[in-house]
C-alpha cells in the first residue's frame, strides 16, 4: 500500500523541483540583466569621466565593480573586470589597451540586452562569456562527438583566485579542427596530466555550443600515438583564420597558432616565416631564451597561443622531432 | 579621417570635455553620428565606436617586420640521449644541483651536447652560482657547443662562454680576476705546458694572483711537470700561497712531499700479528716541526675534528696527505683488507684520513672499499663520519659499487648511509644514461 504512495508523492516533488530550477533561472536572468545594466552605467561613467584617472586608481576601482558582477551571478565578466587592474601598469599604450576592454565589455553587455536578436550559437558565445556555465553533462548530452588522431599541440597553466586552470589546445589530424580543453584544479592539488604534450591522442571530443567552437570536453579515448612535430603553417595563414573567427567571435582573444617560423630579436622579439611576414612575441611571455636557443637562427614549429599583444610560444619541436615545453 | 588614437585620446579626457571622434578603419564606411542604433549618451557612442575599432584592427592587423640573427654554426657533436636531457632539466630544476659539474663532464667526456633548450638555464646557472665556479663555467660552454657559443654572441650576459672558447688574449692582459681565472682554466685543460709556462712567467704577481693560478690547478690533472713550481710554492710568503702548494702536492702521485708523509706515516701505523688475527697499532707523534710545517701539516684543530687533541689531529692530516699506495705496498694487503684489521676507537680517524686521502687522489679502490666498509656499519655516527661519507658517495664510481649498495637493506639504515645510496643511484643512472 506504501509503495503507490511513495510514488505519487515522487511525481509531485519532481514537479516541485522542476518548477523551483526554473524559478531560480529566471531570478539568476533578471539578476544578470540588472548587473549588466549596472555595469553598463558603470562603463559609460569611466568614458564620460576619462580614463586618465585609472592609472592612480587601486585594485579598488575595478574589484568594486567585479564583486558586484559576482553578485549578479555573472561571474565571467568579474574575473575579466579583475584582471583589468593591471593594464594601467603595463607600460606603454596602457590607454589603449584599456579602452579596448572597455569598448568589448559595453559590446557584451549590448549583446545580452539584444539576445533575442542573436543567432543561437552567438547567443551562447555572448552567455558563456558572461559566465553562464553549461554543464559537462549537457555538453555530452546536447553535441556530436568528433571523432579523430588529436595531436596535443600545446598546454598552458594559469592560476588565479586560488584556482588553478589548464588549457590544452588540441589540433585532429583528419578534420584539422582545433580543441581546448580546460580542467581546473585547487591550488596545490595536481592538474590532469592525461594528455602529454607532443602526442597523439585518438579520441571523441564534444564541443561546447558557440559562434566558433573552440572548448570541447572529452568523451572517449581509444588509443594513444607518438605523435611528431605537427605541420607548421604561415603567419597570414594564422592571421586570415584569427580574423575570419573574429568576425564569429569578436572577444575572442586567445586562438591557437602552429607556425614554422624562425624567432629574431632585433627591433623587437619576434618570429619570421618563408614570406618574411613576422608577428611580435607576447610582452608577458619573458625573452624566450629557451626558444631562441632550440632555433640556432633556423626555422623551428612552434605551437602557441596568438593574442592581440602578441604570441606567447608553448612548444616547439627539436631537430629530432620531439616536443619541447617552453 | 580620424584614427584609433583620436579614439583613445578623447577617452582619456572624457566625454565630459571631448567630442566623440568618428574615427575609422581603411575599408570600413565611417560612422555616422546619429540615427537608428546610435546611443545619444555621447559616452555609450564612444564605446560603440571602440569596440567596432578595436575588432577592426585586431582582425586587420598586418604583418610584421623582422630580422633574425644569423643561423648557428652546425655542431658536428651529438646531443645527449633524451633520458639524460630530462634528467639535466630535473637538475637544473633543482634536484641534486650539486652533482651538475659531473653531468657536463661526463657529457664533455663523451663528446655530447647540452640539448638545446636548457642552453639558457645551464649559462644561467654557470655564472650566477655563488660562489663563482669557474669549473662550472668552463663544463657549461664546451657541453654547449656551438650553440651555446651562438648564444653568447646574443646575449651579453654569456660572454663567458666565448671568453673560454680561450683565444681572447685581452681577457688575460685586461680582464678582470675571474675572466683570467676562466682565461687560464681553458688553457689548463687545452694545453698544459702551456698554461704552466703562462703561470710562471706571471709568478711574480700579488699573493691573490698567485692564489689564484693555484687555485685553477684544483680541478685539473696534475702531472710530475707541476711539482717544480708547487715544491717552490711550499716556501712561498703567503700562508694561502704555501697551503695550496701541500695540498697540491699531496694529490700528485710520485711526489717528494708524498714520500716525506709515507715516511711520517708508516711512523705512526703498523701492522701487529696477534694471536688470534693480525690488527693494526696507532701512536700518533710526539712532535710536531718546522719541516711538517712546510708540507702544510699543522696541529690546529677546526671545523668538524674539535673532539681530536692536537696529537690525533696531525696524525688524520698526515694520512689525509699519504700516497695510499704505501699502505697497500707496505703491508701487502688490498684496501679491503686493511680496513677489515682497523682497531675500534682508532677507526673514525683513519677512516677519515684514509677518506679524504682517496678523494684527494682519486683513488677508485679505496673509495669503494671505504663506502663498502661504511655501509657495512663504519663509523658513520660522527658527525665528520657522516660528512665524509656524503662526499664519498658523489665521488666514488658508482658502477663499481652499485651491486653492493642496490641490493642492501631499506629502510632501518641509519640516514647518512641511505642518503649515501640515493646518491650513488642517482649517479649510476645518470651516467649510465650518458653512454653512448
Amino acid at each position: 500500500m506504501s509503495v503507490p504512495q511513495a510514488r505519487v508523492s515522487t511525481v509531485a516533488e519532481r514537479r516541485d523541483r522542476e518548477r523551483a530550477v526554473a524559478r531560480r533561472a529566471e531570478q539568476r536572468e533578471s539578476r544578470v540583466a540588472s548587473g549588466l545594466a549596472e555595469l553598463d552605467r558603470w562603463l559609460c561613467d569611466q568614458a564620460r569621466q576619462g580614463l586618465a584617472a585609472s592609472q592612480q586608481a587601486g585594485y579598488g576601482h575595478w574589484d568594486g565593480i567585479a564583486a558586484r558582477m559576482i553578485d549578479a551571478q555573472a561571474p565571467g565578466l568579474a574575473e575579466r573586470l579583475r584582471a583589468l587592474a593591471s593594464v594601467p601598469h603595463s607600460g606603454a599604450g596602457w590607454d589603449g589597451r584599456l579602452l579596448e576592454e572597455y569598448a568589448l565589455l559595453h559590446l557584451l553587455t549590448v549583446a545580452y540586452r539584444r539576445q533575442g536578436e542573436l543567432p543561437p550559437p552567438l547567443r551562447e558565445t555572448v552567455r558563456s562569456r558572461i559566465g553562464f556555465s553549461l554543464r559537462q553533462a549537457d555538453v555530452l548530452a546536447g553535441g556530436q562527438p568528433v571523432r579523430d588522431h588529436w595531436q596535443v599541440l600545446a598546454r598552458r597553466d594559469l592560476e588565479q583566485d586560488r584556482i588553478r586552470a589548464r588549457r590544452t589546445w588540441l589540433r585532429g589530424h583528419t578534420t584539422g579542427r582545433d580543441a581546448l580543453l580546460l580542467s581546473f584544479a585547487a591550488a596545490g592539488q595536481p592538474l590532469d596530466d592525461s594528455l602529454t604534450v607532443g602526442a597523439d591522442a585518438g579520441a571523441d571530443l564534444v564541443f561546447y555550443p558557440g559562434a566558433v567552437p573552440l572548448r570541447a570536453v572529452l568523451q572517449a579515448r581509444y588509443d594513444d600515438g607518438d605523435g611528431g612535430p605537427p605541420g607548421g603553417g604561415r603567419v597570414a595563414g594564422l592571421l586570415a583564420g584569427y580574423a575570419a573567427a573574429l568576425a564569429a567571435d569578436p572577444w575572442l582573444d586567445s586562438w591557437p597558432a602552429v607556425l614554422r617560423v624562425t624567432p629574431a630579436r632585433a627591433p623587437a622579439p619576434a618570429l619570421r616565416d618563408a614570406d618574411g611576414d613576422a608577428l611580435p612575441l607576447h610582452p608577458g611571455a619573458g625573452d624566450c631564451w629557451p626558444l631562441f636557443a632550440l632555433s640556432g637562427g633556423r626555422p623551428v614549429t612552434l605551437a602557441g597561443e596568438w593574442t592581440p599583444r602578441g604570441l606567447w610560444p608553448l612548444t616547439a619541436w627539436d631537430e629530432g622531432g620531439r616536443a619541447v615545453t617552453l | 579621417m580620424s584614427t584609433w588614437q583620436d579614439l583613445v585620446t578623447a577617452s582619456l579626457i572624457g566625454t565630459e570635455r571631448a567630442g566623440v571622434p568618428r574615427s575609422g578603419f581603411p575599408g570600413l564606411p565611417l560612422p555616422a553620428d546619429a540615427g537608428p542604433g546610435t546611443p545619444d549618451d555621447p559616452a555609450a557612442l564612444l564605446l560603440d565606436r571602440a569596440a567596432l575599432l578595436t575588432i577592426a584592427r585586431r582582425g586587420g592587423r598586418p604583418a610584421g617586420h623582422a630580422e633574425p640573427p644569423p643561423a648557428a654554426e652546425p655542431d658536428p657533436a651529438p646531443a645527449v640521449s633524451p633520458a639524460a636531457g630530462r634528467r639535466l632539466a630535473r637538475m637544473l630544476g633543482g634536484e641534486h644541483p650539486d652533482l651538475l659539474a659531473e653531468w657536463l663532464t661526463a657529457a664533455v667526456a663523451r663528446d655530447r651536447r647540452v640539448p638545446a633548450h636548457l642552453l639558457p638555464v645551464l649559462l644561467d646557472r654557470a655564472r650566477r652560482v655563488s660562489p663563482p665556479d669557474p669549473e662550472l663555467r668552463r663544463l657549461s660552454a664546451e657541453a654547449g657547443g656551438s650553440r651555446a657559443r651562438w648564444l653568447a654572441g646574443l646575449n651579453p650576459d654569456w660572454t663567458f662562454v666565448t671568453a673560454h672558447a680561450g683565444t681572447d688574449q685581452n681577457a688575460w692582459r685586461l680582464g678582470s680576476k675571474s675572466q683570467r681565472r676562466d682565461y687560464l682554466t681553458a688553457m689548463r685543460a687545452r694545453d698544459p705546458a702551456a698554461a704552466r709556462e703562462l703561470v710562471a712567467l706571471s709568478w711574480e704577481a700579488a699573493a691573490a694572483e698567485r692564489v689564484m693560478f693555484l687555485s685553477v690547478l684544483a680541478n685539473a690533472d696534475l702531472s710530475l711537470a707541476d711539482e717544480p713550481l708547487l715544491e717552490a710554492a711550499l716556501d712561498d710568503d703567503n700562508a694561502e700561497v704555501r697551503g695550496w702548494a701541500a695540498h697540491l702536492l699531496s694529490r700528485l702521485p710520485g711526489s717528494a712531499l708524498g714520500r716525506r708523509m709515507a715516511k711520517r706515516a708508516l711512523g705512526c701505523v703498523r701492522i701487529d700479528p696477534g694471536v688470534l688475527s693480525d690488527h693494526l697499532v696507532l701512536s700518533p707523534p710526539v712532535q710536531w716541526d718546522m719541516a711538517m710545517r712546510r708540507d702544510g701539516l699543522s696541529p690546529r684543530r677546526g671545523g668538524h675534528l674539535q673532539q681530536l687533541d692536537d696529537r690525533t689531529h696531525l696524525l688524520l692530516e698526515i694520512l689525509a696527505r699519504t700516497p695510499l699506495c704505501t699502505w697497500t705496498r707496505e703491508f701487502g694487503r688490498t684496501a679491503e683488507q686493511i680496513l677489515g684489521l682497523l682497531p675500534g676507537p682508532w677507526a673514525p680517524v683513519l677512516f677519515t684520513g684514509w677518506s679524504r686521502a682517496a678523494m684527494a687522489q682519486r683513488d677508485q679502490d679505496w673509495m669503494i672499499a671505504l663506502i663498502n666498509w661504511t655501509i657495512a656499519g663504519g663509523p658513520t655516527g660522527t658527525r665528520f663520519g657522516a660528512e665524509t661519507l656524503r662526499q664519498l658517495a658523489r665521488r666514488v664510481d658508482p658502477a663499481r659499487c652499485a651491486r653492493e649498495t642496490t641490493a642492501s637493506r631499506g629502510a632501518q639504515l641509519p640516514s647518512p648511509i641511505r642518503d649515501a645510496i640515493s646518491v650513488l643511484r642517482f649517479r649510476y643512472d645518470m651516467l649510465k644514461e650518458l653512454e653512448p
